[in-house]
Order: C-alpha cells, then structure tokens, then sequence
C-alpha cells in the first residue's frame, strides 16, 4: 500500500569543526525549512546542482541524518521523533547513489538481499528468506542464479537492479532513489528507467528521486521540486515546471538542459552564468541573488515559496519577469 | 585542403591478463583545420583510446598495432618520442576529463601556469604574470587574477576547467585542441558555459577541436561534424545535421532514441537489447548485429565497410533498406 509522504519545515544543519585558534564553528545550513507532499503512488524528481542540499534532504527523510527541526509523516504516522527510527526504516528505504560502494563486496548478492530481511524479522526461517530473494530478483528483471554471485564483476546495470530488490526486500511504502543513473551509459540509462517505472507501479511505491539530470526528471516524476542552496525555489507538476519555468534558476536549468525542440540550436539557448555556490556560503536575502539577471533591492529578503500559475515558485520578481523564458 | 590531422585505419590493443583485445579496430577519421569534430560513443568504445594513441600518451600496456596518424603530413606514430614532445601540448593541446585531477595538489597554480607557459612559449618568466592575466581575462577568470598563489583545491571544478582550458588552448597556442569529456564531472549550468567557451574560442582563434563526450546534447551543441563510434568502430560520420535529424545507422538511431526527452513521460522508453560487453574478439560480421533489430544474415558474415552515403559516411550493411524512424528499433521491455 503506498502512502502520502508529507515533509515539515524540514531543516539539517551541521556544525563544522571549529578553528583551532577561535574556536568558532561554522554551522552548515544545507536543508533550511523544506515543506513537500508527495501523493500516494506518485513520484517527485529533486532537481539541483551539487551542493544544494538535495542527499542531505533525501537522507534525512531516510532516516540516516537526524532532522534538525521539521517533520515527516509517512500517512499520518510521524516518524521522525528517534525512537521511532526502526518503524521510520521499515516505511522508508533509500537506494544510495553509487550500487557498487553500497554494496559488500565479500558477500554474495544472497546475503545483500537476506539482511534486511532478517534485522527486520521478515520471514519465519533461512528459507523463506531466501525464497523471497529469489523472487524480488526477479521482479527486478535478475534470476535467482545471481543469489550465490559476488558484486564484482557484474555490470552496473545489474547492481543497480540488486540495489533497488534490496530497498524494497521489507516492502516500504517509500522509496527515494539518490541519482539512480548518474554512473551508467545512455542505453543503460533507459533500461534503469523502465525499471523504476515498472517497480513504482507494480509495488505501489511513493517515490523520490534526485537527479541533476533534467530530462530524466522530467520523465520519470509527476512533480518536480528545485532546490537551490538547501531550500526549494520551484515547485509543481512536472510539464508545468518544465514548459513554464517561473523562477530563473529553473529556467536556467531548463535552457541547459532543453530535452524539448531540436537538438542542434547552438546560438538559440542562453547561456547560464556564475559558479554553483558552496553549500557553506551564506548569502542575505535571495540565496541566487549573485547569478540571478532580474535582482532588484527587494531580493535583499529571503523570498517563500509562493503560487505561480499552478506551480510555486520562491522569487520576489514572478510578475516583472513573466512566465516565458 | 590537407586535413590537419588524418587518422588512417588506427587499431590500438590493451593486454590485460594475458589477453588482447582491441579497442580501437581500423578507424580512420580526419580533422580539418578551424572544425570542430565530436566522437561520439558508449564508454568503452574507444573513443578516448583513439586520442591518447594519436598523442602517443597510452597506458604500459596498450599499444598502436597499426594505421597512420599524419598531423600536418608527419606520422605521429613513427616520428618518435622528440617530435612526439614537441607536438604535445604545443601542436596539439588536451582538456582532460577531470580537472581536480589534472593539476598537482601540493603546488600553487600560478608555479604551474608559469612552468607551463615557459614550457610551451619559451616564456620569459618576469613577463608571465602579464600573459597569465592576459589568459584568464580571455576564459571568463578575471575574477580569479588575485588568488593565483592559491592552491588547486580552493578552485571549483568549473573555474579549474577554465584555467586548464586557458593554458592548453590559449597559453600554448596549439592549433589542435583535444577535449576528451570536458563537461561530465561538472554541473549542468557550468557545463553549458565551458561548451560555449570552446565556441568562442574557436572562432577567435580558428582553433581545431576534436570533443570526446557521450553526452549527445553538447555535441548537438558544439560540433560541426560527428563521428559515431560503437566497440571500437566508427559506425557513422556525418555533418551535425544530418547525424542528429536524419541519423542512418541503427545504433545511432539507437543512441538518440534513448534521449528521454523524446518519448511521453511516465511510459517505458525504448530500450536497446543486448550488451557490448559479450563481444568476441575474434567476432567476424557487423560488431552492432547481436543487438540490431534489422540485421540479416549477411550483418553476421561480414564486417560493412564505411561508405559514403548522403552528408556523409555510414557503415551498415542494411543502408539504404533498414531506412525507418528511430522508433521502429529495440523494443524490447
């Protein structure tokens, strides 16, 4: 059964070592004040740059970063008091970003897919456990040959499959996915595509899935978010945030990443300009104010997340600036 | 005109525990001066291999068995270490893949712009701090002029590109830039920027550039011609044209079918069967006919040669028959 994954003001901060000399610490602000709803059996793509905060939010809602302040229920179930980490685990799983590194290389794909199984106590004995291995194995497009096989030497594609078996081994009701195809090749992309959509329906997933990939986000999500420098500056059904980006950094994303019209258009799409900024980096006001074309003294303030057409978008400038790019 | 450099049935082999295989079989490919010309490719099809065997930089244990590298009418391959080192990075410049990589760590960067200037240029070294403002105005790194006794790592990768892009293409004043995967380790709004300074530099300073990159949509952006490769042959070469809007060989067709942009959101996109990985090295026939959905008996037997067909050259032996849209191929979950 999938279940509305709701997140509440959600902020993590941490706290750098400090100088040796002044004893000072510098506090990290990479997730400040999230608020998202993902419906039932609907899938939201995080969409940012390195930096921005967008693992930081995913593993927090994992359960693997305690939250700094906020919320998030899972139906109407609260889980990110501690004590309910165990129940927060069993509604939540995530698949990491790199499915080699998550995985031990000295255990077979056997032990990766019984282990969860058995800290969750799933399962009446060592067979059963191993009869559901085989059959997630094969939901994930893999036979149950691969059971006794080592990570290494399989591809990537296969490992991510393996990742994925293994997030949903205690069938959660919530999958976040961490840049699901950031290490694999162009045909291998699609494949892993058509895996995530195959599995969302037919477990009933509510799904999250961070990429920086545009044009995957946009075909894999109902709902996009785009988070700049630990909050979410855009915010709204997927074609919506795609065909009538209102907040610029959306639409500079959008224009460097254009999946739609023709490929070859050189001298049509604008350039971007400015660094990603470190997550470290504090800036008063308008987090984009130092790439932004359109500033003016009223980005001085934080802006909120405010309606746009049937999205949301954080910029004090929506009505000068339009809604075309 | 003679192109600036012509690569003439290249065949380049790694030998790894004890066995052979080829990377890179029969490519020839040329570059005209002022063009600029991607290769196209999965990883391991051979693409970066085809540029380091041209500049002579292959791991031990790699090795050119055969063919022609002419840059400017010498061959590269038998010219031999001296000319090798003079044509690196003078004649023909590198943008690697990794920028934090390329650098050494533990030396500030404004010691290693110099060494190199001096290197390249012959660089009077009281005059370098001239040139070197002279370089970082010209990629967009005026900003960074004050802080060039710092070290590597207080640099982010886009400005590290930039800076290593300043030194091999404008520094050193080549007339043949390599750029193997410029863009893959960088965001997506820096990777459009360093794509338009390759643009810009090329009009500017009529430099050749050869662009490695799997990533289909910089090259749509920045090539003028495009060579296909696909384990280690080049399957198609075509002005960007006609290569993007009227590909001709099923892997290309493959290749751009998987652009998720193309296809309706939320239904399976067409997937390509297969894998390169189970190919024979001993394998006689077309390398792309265990995973075409049009191959034929003949794809299997014999290896089809690079012919010319229209805007440029295909090797299928299904062209012009297997002609059909992108999304007649490989449907198969």
């Amino acid at each position: 059964m999938s279940q509305r994954l709701r997140v509440e003001g959600l902020s993590k901060t941490f706290h750098g070592r400090g100088s040796w000399r002044t004893g000072r610490t510098a506090a990290v602000h990479a997730v400040d004040d999230v608020s998202l709803t993902i419906e039932p059996g609907q899938t939201l793509a995080l969409v940012g740059e390195s930096g921005c905060g967008k693992s930081t939010l995913v593993r927090t809602i994992a359960g693997i970063y305690q939250a700094s302040a906020g919320h998030i229920f899972v139906g109407d179930t609260d889980i990110s008091q501690r004590r309910a980490l165990r129940r927060h685990r069993r509604a939540v799983q995530l698949v990491p970003q790199n499915p080699l590194s998550s995985l031990n290389r000295s255990r077979s794909i056997r032990h990766a897919l019984t282990q969860p199984l058995r800290v969750h106590r799933i399962g009446a004995d060592t067979a059963e456990q191993e009869r559901r291995a085989a059959t997630l194995l094969e939901r994930v497009g893999l036979s149950a040959d691969y059971l006794p096989r080592l990570p290494v030497g399989m591809s990537v594609g296969e490992l991510q499959r393996v990742v994925v078996a293994r997030a949903l081994a205690i069938e959660p009701s919530v999958l976040l996915l961490d840049e699901p195809t950031s290490s694999v090749d162009l045909t291998t992309k699609a494949r892993i595509m058509n895996l995530l959509l195959d599995v969302q329906r037919s477990f009933d997933l509510t799904c999250m899935i961070i990429t920086h990939e545009i044009d995957i986000a946009r075909h894999l999500s109902h709902r996009m978010a785009v988070m700049y420098l630990g909050r979410i500056v855009e915010y709204g059904p997927t074609e919506e945030v795609f065909n009538r980006p209102r907040h610029p950094y959306t639409r500079m994303l959008v224009a460097s990443a254009s999946a739609s019209g023709p490929l070859v258009n050189a001298d049509a799409a604008p350039v971007p300009v400015g660094e990603v900024p470190r997550a470290a980096s504090q800036v008063d006001g308008c987090a984009f104010r130092p790439r932004c074309p359109h500033t003016a003294d009223v980005c001085g303030s934080v802006p909120l997340l405010r309606p746009a057409g049937t999205s949301q978008a954080a910029c004090h400038r929506l009505d000068e600036i339009g809604a075309d790019s | 005109m003679e192109p600036l450099l012509e690569v003439d049935s290249l065949r380049t082999t790694y030998r790894r525990q004890g066995r052979t295989r080829t990377a890179v079989r029969d490519a020839s490919f040329v570059v005209h001066a002022g063009e600029v010309v991607g290769i196209v490719g999965e990883s391991g099809s051979g693409k970066s291999t085809a540029l380091m065997s041209v500049l002579g930089l292959l791991p031990p244990n790699a090795e050119v068995v055969s063919g022609r590298l002419l840059f400017d009418g010498v061959d590269l391959r038998t010219a031999g270490e001296a000319v090798l080192r003079s044509v690196r990075g003078r004649e023909i410049g590198l943008v690697p893949q990794r920028p934090m990589t390329s650098l050494s760590p533990v030396t500030r960067v404004r010691r290693q712009i110099r060494r190199l200037l001096r290197h390249h240029r012959s660089e009077d070294p009281a005059r370098s701090d001239a040139t070197i403002a002279d370089l970082l105005h010209r990629v967009g790194l005026g900003g960074v002029t004050g802080r060039l006794d710092n070290y590597p790592h207080q640099f982010s990768g886009g400005q590290l590109q930039r800076l290593l892009i300043a030194i091999a293409a404008v520094g050193a004043r080549p007339r043949l830039l390599f750029a193997d995967e410029p863009t893959t380790t960088l965001d997506p709004t820096v990777a459009a920027q360093i794509l338009r300074l390759l643009r810009d530099l090329r009009d500017e300073l009529g430099l050749a550039i050869v662009f490695v990159s799997h990533d289909l949509r910089s090259v749509a952006q920045l090539c003028d011609r495009v060579y296909v490769m696909y384990a280690g042959d080049i399957v198609e070469e075509g002005d960007v044209r006609s290569i993007f809007d009227e590909p001709r060989h099923p892997y290309t067709r493959a290749l751009l079918d998987s652009i998720p942009g193309r296809h309706t959101p939320l239904e399976p996109m067409p997937v390509l069967a297969g894998s390169v990985s189970s190919l024979p090295e001993d394998r006689r026939g077309c390398s792309f006919a265990p995973r075409c959905a049009i191959a034929v008996e003949v794809c299997h037997e014999n290896t089809p040669e690079l012919l010319p067909a229209a805007g440029g050259q295909v090797a299928c032996h299904r062209y012009p028959a297997g002609g059909g849209t992108p999304s007649d191929l490989g449907e198969d979950r």
